[in-house]
């Protein structure tokens, strides 16, 4: 098992959004998480690398049978765990290559390797923004500075595929992109698929569904999984809406 | 050397220290009007000059020496001490000066100033000064002028050492003089990491006709030094504004400038970015004055600090003061911590904490190091903050 949530229960300030979730991520499998607004998604998402304002009142979470709650999310990340962000920070002045090595790096001396030399990751970096349909120079901009929504979602998932991490987590990867962006963000998503990767595909819409098939779909409502399916419950949904799912529970 | 100390001085016994020259005699008349500089003077309120003036120092006046050919513009002490031989420099007793200025001190250091360090630029030229101080326990005033002549383009870095002095007091600055279509960049880095002198520092610059003038400052680490920066634009005239300030320790460092806008046309583009460390403070306060004359003007200023600790202190004031109708202008001014989403966001891509933070610090200061059009001289700068920074952050 990838990652293995037990029980689990988050606030963030006084209110609780996760009450008591349990979920398995299998690995080398796509699982999607659906819910209506206010479900807990983000949450989760957030809880799962690490976020400040997300305190854990219960349960635990096991990345690979180890526990992850108390961890920085530095180390997290450095463990294989990524999430692509929903709205990207900007940060001025921090241009996206030095930031780009600098992140490869950290995980290449965590995990014992040499780091990469500037012409090394150079060759690395240009090559996945071509798949991604990002022009080279978007590497010496600031990181995220008046990149468009597309761009920035092209550019977490550059990040993902430099770092090569083990669980993936696409926090709404496919809102705001149009279908050329739809397209490339799954050819990137694809690119990286292989029995040692898990994803956790975070959406409102089936349309990222189509180009990346989960294995798995849950629907999570009022901080919980409610129902766990096949792609056939995607189906459902379109036609019937989250009220059908509800009125079954 | 004679003890001097200003603020048991009245205003006449200062003026009693100006001789009979044209500049003096202009500079004693402003004062008169302004009065002497006071806990109540409104561009002092929080840098405390009372208690720099209430320091028992001598006078010291800098002495003509011998200077040397460099390809560098060395000032020791007030003096010239090397030049470049094909500089067109003078020492005079009487220059043109600004009779509006707002700064008591600007008329003080022209007061007790000797004489005035004269450039003359007709040609197009990249110049570097270098200001050294050596003494101990003085008041060391002394001025420099510049005539950038038309359409010369004209690019001056300034540096300042010290071999760790104790307890002076520097007055200086610069009156510029841009005429029509001249361009003049002041590249200007103030390192000072020892606490060994205070300063006050105040210039003047006319841009005349389509003239540009573009100041770039950078002010790192430690000491009490304020610069006191009036710009007067006339018709097509442009500045450019860049400031960097990171403070530490129990530094005071003040930019306080004022722009006005006399002619037509005229546009301003002023941004500041400051960092402030430990029990530093920094003062920033900033004003774009565009007076009835300045029709079709436009005037922007931002100012953007990050508080590193709870007892750092910024004080930031960007002002506009228009008297037109019509006009493109914005301000704004944002103080802070650093960004806790842009920390961890970096964070899980595996960059530790401490590294994000400094990976953030850095970034912030690097949007004004990036103005610097010398690839060399950037790297230079950029090298100076992250020594101070301890980080090496070369690419």
């Amino acid at each position: 098992m990838m990652l293995e949530i037990k029980d689990l229960r988050a606030k963030i300030g006084e209110k609780e959004i996760i009450k008591g979730l349990n979920l398995n991520l299998e690995k080398g499998k796509v699982h999607a998480i659906m819910g209506p607004n206010g479900a807990g998604k983000s949450t989760l998402s957030k809880t799962i690398v690490g976020h400040y304002e997300v305190e854990v009142t219960g349960g635990d979470i096991l990345f690979k049978g180890e526990s992850i709650v108390d961890m920085e999310p530095e180390e997290r990340a450095l463990k294989g765990i990524f999430m692509s962000f929903q709205n990207p920070v900007e940060v001025p002045g921090v241009t996206n290559a030095y930031f780009l090595r600098t992140a490869v790096n950290a995980k290449r001396e965590y995990e014992g390797k040499e780091p990469l030399n500037a012409a090394e990751f150079l060759r690395m970096a240009r090559e996945y923004a071509k798949l991604l349909g990002m022009k080279p120079e978007m590497l010496n901009r600031s990181l995220n500075v008046g990149f468009s929504g597309g761009e920035k979602k092209r550019n977490e998932i550059l990040q993902m595929l430099m770092l090569d991490p083990d669980l993936i987590i696409l926090d709404e990867i496919d809102s705001g992109l149009d279908i050329d962006a739809l397209k490339a963000v799954s050819e990137g998503i694809n690119k990286i698929k292989s029995p040692e990767k898990t994803f956790l595909i975070i959406t409102h819409y089936s349309r990222i569904l189509e180009y990346v098939k989960p294995d798995y779909i849950h629907i999570l409502k009022d901080g919980k999984v409610v129902k766990t399916g096949g792609y056939e419950l995607v189906k459902k949904l379109e036609a019937e809406g989250y009220k059908a799912i509800e009125e079954e529970q | 050397m004679r003890e001097l100390v200003l603020s048991k001085m009245d205003l006449n016994s200062i003026l009693n220290l100006s001789t009979k020259d044209k500049t003096k005699a202009t500079a004693a008349v402003a004062l008169s009007h302004l009065g002497l500089p006071s806990k109540k003077t409104e561009h002092y309120r929080y840098f405390d000059i009372t208690q720099l003036l209430s320091k028992n120092l001598n006078l010291y006046q800098p002495v003509a020496q011998k200077a040397d050919q460099n390809e560098k513009l060395v000032i020791e002490d007030g003096a010239i001490a090397s030049f470049p031989s094909d500089l067109k420099i003078d020492v005079k007793d009487e220059i043109d000066i600004d009779k509006e200025h707002f700064d008591q001190i600007y008329y003080i250091n022209h007061i007790i100033t000797p004489n005035v360090i004269t450039i003359e630029i007709d040609k197009d030229i990249e110049l570097e000064v270098v200001h050294r101080f050596s003494k101990d326990g003085v008041i060391l005033p002394y001025r420099l002028g510049i005539a950038v002549k038309n359409g010369a383009k004209v690019t001056l870095y300034e540096d300042f050492e010290d071999k760790n002095i104790k307890e002076s007091l520097i007055f200086y600055g610069w009156d510029i003089s841009l005429e029509k279509d001249s361009y003049f960049e002041l590249v200007r880095v103030q390192n000072e990491l020892k606490r060994s002198y205070s300063m006050v520092a105040s210039h003047f610059v006319k841009a005349d006709e389509s003239s540009e003038f573009s100041i770039k400052s950078f002010d790192i680490g430690e000491g009490k030094i304020c610069h006191n920066l009036k710009v007067d634009l006339l018709k097509d005239a442009k500045c450019d504004a860049k400031h960097l300030v990171y403070t530490d320790k129990e530094a005071v460092r003040a930019n306080v400038i004022k722009i006005n806008h006399k002619g037509k046309n005229a546009k301003t583009e002023q941004n500041a970015r400051h960092v402030l460390k430990d029990k530093s403070r920094a003062i920033f306060d900033a004003l774009i004055k565009v007076e009835h004359s300045g029709i079709g003007a436009s005037a922007h200023q931002n100012n953007k600090s990050i508080l590193l600790n709870d007892k750092a202190y910024m004080i930031s004031k960007p002002q506009l003061e228009i008297y037109i109708d019509e006009l493109e202008a914005s301000h704004g001014s944002t103080t802070g911590q650093i960004d806790p989403e842009e920390v961890f966001y970096l964070r899980t891509r595996g960059i530790n904490e401490e590294e994000a933070k400094k990976m953030i610090v850095l970034g912030f200061m690097r949007e004004i190091i990036e103005e610097v059009k010398d690839e060399e001289k950037k790297d230079e700068i950029m090298r100076r903050f992250e020594e101070i920074y301890n980080i090496d952050l070369i690419e």
